[in-house]
């Protein structure tokens, strides 16, 4: 009888634990999830990079496009092409340089085109806000609240879906 | 007199001025370690050069300049991206690190009762 005790009371408790971790995992796995996070109001109200103005309250009434880019980066200029299509197609994007040189940005959007319709210098602080991984990083946006994000560079695939 | 007095508080105050920053720099390292760094394997950003972990920091820097409490800026940071950027285990995981212990404890208590027993017999 001892024995049974031994053995079967650690054998149950050990039950137990295994029955609470895997039902901890099945809520976690419910919970990963992309995070959304808000547009930082700031976007608004820093002046574009060119042409000195702030974004328009027009552009924000359609959906729209937030891309994170740098002059520095290749998959940036690999996704380029998508973005241009994307101007083609009347699809307004806002382009948010980060941690770049503004020369080399200057250089970058004379050599391979610009897609933005606004561009915005960002030493860190909107990219932290809507909680950025790295570049390139595209947000789709309908009436200022994102619906959608992509990590890495963009794919005719995600523009169909978008679209 | 005074203006001696005054001289001699504002050289204590210059010689331990470093003894403070050094602490509140200490304190910061501290909770760079805390937070992970999402693109790479198992490090925090104290540990890594990535571009994500050096804006992390730079941006923990001016939030705590600026007089943020640590907890204020780990709640903002779990805000942003969620539960994965922190090291430190989940409240409710807690039950899960102590319950091996309560598991050995009661095998031990079972076998004590067990040697009581034979040797009283």
């Amino acid at each position: 009888m001892n024995k049974v005790k031994v053995f079967i009371i650690p054998f149950f408790l050990i039950l137990i634990i295994i029955f609470i971790a895997l039902n901890l995992n099945k809520n976690d796995k419910s919970k990963i999830k992309i995070q959304y996070n808000e547009i930082p109001i700031s976007i608004f109200e820093i002046p574009d990079f060119i042409n000195n103005k702030t974004i328009d309250t027009e552009l924000r009434k359609n959906p729209y496009i937030i891309n994170f880019f740098a002059s520095w980066c290749g998959p940036c200029l690999a996704e380029h092409p998508i973005l241009m299509n994307l101007k083609e197609k009347g699809v307004k994007i806002i382009g948010i340089n980060f941690r770049d040189d503004e020369n080399n940005l200057r250089e970058w959007l004379k050599n391979n085109g610009n897609p933005f319709e606004y561009i915005i210098i960002d030493n860190g602080d909107i990219a932290f806000e809507l909680g950025l991984i790295g570049v390139p990083e595209t947000y789709f946006i309908k009436k200022d609240k994102i619906f959608n994000k992509i990590q890495g560079p963009l794919f005719e695939d995600d523009i169909e879906k978008f679209l | 007199m005074i203006l001696k007095n005054f001289y001699k508080i504002l050289i204590i105050l210059l010689l331990i001025s470093p003894v403070f920053s050094y602490a509140q720099e200490q304190e910061i390292i501290d909770f760079y370690k805390t937070v992970r760094c999402l693109v790479c394997d198992g490090q925090s950003i104290y540990d890594s050069e990535t571009l994500f972990a050096q804006n992390l920091r730079e941006q923990i820097q001016i939030k705590y300049n600026l007089g943020f409490s640590k907890e204020n800026i780990q709640k903002e940071l779990l805000k942003i991206y969620g539960e994965k950027i922190s090291f430190e285990p989940k409240k409710n995981r807690i039950i899960l690190w102590f319950f091996p212990f309560v598991v050995l404890f009661t095998i031990i208590l079972l076998n004590i009762k067990r040697f009581i027993r034979r040797t009283s017999n």
